[in-house]
């Protein structure tokens, strides 16, 4: 008993040095770590000083080869609204994870009232969610985390993230979209319906189905034959962990749910996949509206002259960013007009 | 499971609990599970044959009893070696034997007629199965009785702690502390978490971070002649010391959680002033293992039948550490490592009356210093192949590491990182010479206790970002 209540004692010490090394580091090397370790120091800086914080991914940060000059959705949208200072943040890679570790490190001192944060439709796929981007900000966020700074830390050298690549992430891609469940009876999921497609068993090929259009096709299987399941996505963990931040921190919340080439999709595969893609859209407009999130629903806006590749990506000629800036500032000046704070 | 890592972090003290929730004579189960949870983190394989290796030698260490005849017994005892040999030879060199015959085959145009199967080397493989060799020739000389307890013995092979690199424990020091009657005492926990602190600091903050600032230098050697690369293969051993022997203090502080003894692998090695006394303090429960199992009896071998006396011993040195450096894997770079210890080892045999003579003519502290150095150098020069992935590439090295040729001037941040692992070296063979953790047991509360909160804000804020598996742990 004496000896258990020697090491229990020992323990006590131990967590209360602890807590005190976390406030020490917190007080010195975590800000240098936050910035080598994630990279977003100079963003959240620069963010503090705006009203509306604009954070996108690569729909603002990649605009074909050689246009790196151009401007992204978000400095668009805040040449489009002269009266308002608004910031965009955003980076090829980043997602929901990666925003609510932006969001979650904003100082309580910031201006910031309003943030429209890019909700990407295909970001909920297995495609998406587990490719090698996807997991190298998976790492980038474990500093953001609304742990305390040394647990990050800890966490960031003693459990890092897992860099699958090559073979090994095309595996863990194809056993979730083996087991995930699609509304798409006989299908029971994308493989199945997948392999359906390239057998010529869902629709049979005529003349018109070369190998180029056969392969686009299933890329728009890959990236859109899949439903959402809240319990299990980490994206939508993601998107709620942002709602969180956002309500803690007296933000008003904004999705800005980017277009899809929905057009070729129906050209490709037909209604079964749009309708896929209108029950996600439905799911994520009913899941965030209750909680109180405005959302800029952008998906049909765009046709497919506007998209620079012709497999879904989220990549968007100028002329269909500026569209889809405009859409997003009227609303704004609306909201202004009317009064409402932003 | 990697010791540095989340999952050791919770498995170890949840094991330790656990363990001393269970009544005593039961203390080996929790011990076994654990050691085979750990084992299927690395994979099932693993699991299989450690399982497999443990019931192999259990069995073959019961029948030496029930043989009568010494010829059959010596016998028996070869077929168990030779099994053991083929377990590890298989997972260990059958790649390498498989792409050699492929490359046979290519030159003279056959078929290779091994088949393609890549084998992973499972966990901690040749440290249970050189464990296993031990235990069965002490059963056979009579010096160690058979376990009875099967789970005892298991957990003698399997032990987590040593499990990845070692300690090559022997039966003797192991399975008598199983037997006994293991109490939670404090000075256990206390010292077995100042042993695992220490530990990790040596491998996260010294090792690694001398890693990252040598890796560059051997990846691009053809840019650093001289001076640059002579610091770096003098770091490269203070690298694998701090990672070895900080994995050793984890291994030994984890297992004093659990009351249980492990063997020293270190003692203060870069003070030797002969290959023959840097030996005596590096690795020592391997090169222990090879003198009572390989050296002693070949060099009686060698004296019993070919009456050679010096010579026997010569010979029986170099083979004992050409198995010792064949044993670190297929590469040939680890013959040549033994090789070259074999070599200097039979040079300090031979010259042993004219050193002695020399120690007596020149001032005690500048022979020894002097010898300190050159056991330093060479043992550093036999790092070379160590390091190398190829023949081929240790020889470039060594004619790059000439000092006295035009050479590229070390970057200050190289000589830093010199100057810090010196430091540490000094810190670690002086200051803790009796161990660590009787050092913080002499010291007050204030003092013991700001060093680990130092140690271990180091460990957390300091480490590196990338993984570097302990390197005697793909041995």
């Amino acid at each position: 008993m004496e000896t258990l209540k020697q090491i229990a004692f020992k323990l006590c010490i131990l967590a209360i040095g602890i807590i005190g090394l976390n406030y020490f580091y917190k007080a010195t090397l975590w800000q240098k770590d936050l910035n080598l370790y994630s990279g977003i120091n100079k963003s959240v800086k620069m963010a503090q000083n705006a009203e509306i914080l604009y954070l996108g991914d690569c729909s603002d940060s990649y605009f074909g080869p050689n246009s790196n000059k151009e401007k992204g959705i978000g400095q668009l949208l805040d040449s489009l609204t002269p009266n308002t200072r608004i910031t965009s943040i955003s980076e090829t890679g980043f997602h929901a994870g990666m925003f609510a570790g932006i969001l979650n490190s904003l100082p309580e001192d910031n201006n910031v009232k309003t943030v429209i944060v890019t909700m990407n439709l295909r970001s909920f796929s297995a495609n998406v969610l587990y490719a090698f981007t996807a997991n190298a900000t998976e790492q980038r966020t474990r500093m953001l985390n609304s742990n305390p700074p040394l647990l990050n830390r800890f966490l960031l050298t003693f459990k890092p993230t897992k860099m699958h690549k090559g073979i090994e992430m095309k595996k863990i891609v194809l056993k979730k979209q083996k087991k995930d469940p699609i509304p798409l009876a006989p299908y029971n999921s994308l493989h199945e319906w997948r392999t359906a497609f390239e057998n010529g068993t869902y629709i049979s090929f005529d003349g018109s189905w070369t190998a180029k259009k056969k392969k686009l096709a299933v890329g728009h299987i890959n990236n859109y034959a899949f439903q959402i399941n809240p319990k299990t996505n980490p994206r939508i963990a993601d998107f709620d962990n942002i709602v969180l931040i956002a309500k803690k921190k007296k933000l008003r919340l904004i999705f800005h749910l980017l277009p899809e080439n929905l057009s070729k999709t129906k050209e490709l595969i037909g209604k079964d996949l749009t309708d896929i893609i209108n029950f996600n859209r439905t799911f994520l407009h009913k899941r965030y509206a209750s909680d109180g999130v405005i959302i800029i629903d952008n998906m049909d806006l765009l046709k497919d002259v506007d998209f620079i590749e012709e497999l879904p990506n989220s990549h968007f000629y100028y002329n269909g960013r500026k569209k889809m800036a405009k859409i997003v500032a009227d609303f704004l000046m609306d909201e202004k007009l009317n009064n409402k704070a932003l | 499971m990697e010791i540095k890592s989340l999952y050791f972090v919770l498995f170890l003290p949840a094991t330790v609990l656990v363990y001393y929730l269970f009544p005593k004579q039961m203390r080996w189960f929790p011990l076994l599970v654990s050691s085979l949870i750990f084992t299927t983190f690395n994979s099932i394989s693993s699991s299989i044959v450690l399982l497999t290796v443990i019931l192999l030698n259990y069995t073959h260490s019961h029948q030496f009893k029930k043989i009568k005849r010494e010829k059959n017994r010596q016998l028996f005892l070869w077929l168990t070696i030779l099994i053991n040999l083929i377990i590890l030879s298989l997972f260990k060199y059958y790649n390498a034997i498989n792409r050699s015959s492929n490359l046979i085959s290519d030159l003279i145009q056959i078929n290779n007629p091994i088949p393609h199967i890549e084998l992973l080397l499972p966990l901690g493989i040749s440290y249970y199965i050189f464990q296993a060799i031990g235990y069965n020739i002490d059963i056979y000389r009579e010096t160690e009785k058979p376990e009875n307890h099967l789970g005892n013995y298991a957990v003698y092979l399997s032990f987590f702690p040593k499990l990845i690199a070692g300690p090559i424990e022997q039966a003797k020091d192991f399975l008598p502390q199983l037997r006994g009657n293991i109490t939670l005492q404090y000075q256990n926990i206390s010292n077995g978490g100042r042993l695992i602190l220490w530990g990790l600091f040596k491998k996260v903050i010294i090792a690694e971070h001398v890693n990252e600032f040598i890796q560059p230098i051997f990846n691009s050697s053809e840019n650093h002649t001289g001076i640059s690369l002579l610091i770096a293969l003098l770091l490269y051993t203070i690298e694998i010391y701090a990672d070895f022997s900080g994995y050793t203090n984890i291994a030994i502080g984890s297992a004093r959680l659990f009351g249980i003894e492990l063997t020293l692998n270190f003692k203060q090695p870069f003070f030797s002033a002969s290959l023959t006394d840097f030996w005596r303090r590096w690795h020592i429960s391997l090169s222990t293992w090879v003198n009572n199992y390989i050296y002693t009896p070949l060099s009686m071998w060698t004296s019993i039948t070919f009456n050679l006396k010096k010579w026997g011993i010569i010979f029986s040195v170099f083979l004992s550490f050409l198995i010792l450096g064949i044993w670190h894997g297929s590469n040939l770079t680890f013959a040549f490592f033994g090789g070259i210890q074999g070599i200097i080892l039979s040079y300090e045999i031979l010259s042993q009356k004219l050193r002695k003579q020399l120690s007596n003519n020149i001032p005690g502290l500048l022979y020894k210093g002097t010898s300190t150095v050159l056991t330093l150098m060479a043992f550093a020069f036999s790092c070379i192949f160590f390091k190398a992935n190829g023949i081929n590439q240790a020889f470039l090295w060594i004619r790059q590491v000439n000092p006295f040729q035009a050479s590229t001037l070390p970057d200050l941040n190289l000589i830093y990182a010199a100057i810090s692992a010196i430091v540490f070296i000094l810190i670690d063979h002086i200051l803790f010479k009796n161990g660590f953790e009787k050092w913080c047991g002499s010291k007050n509360i204030v003092i013991r206790w700001l060093v680990y909160l130092l140690l271990l804000f180091m460990i957390i804020t300091q480490s590196s970002v990338n993984t570097y598996p302990f390197i005697y742990s793909n041995f």
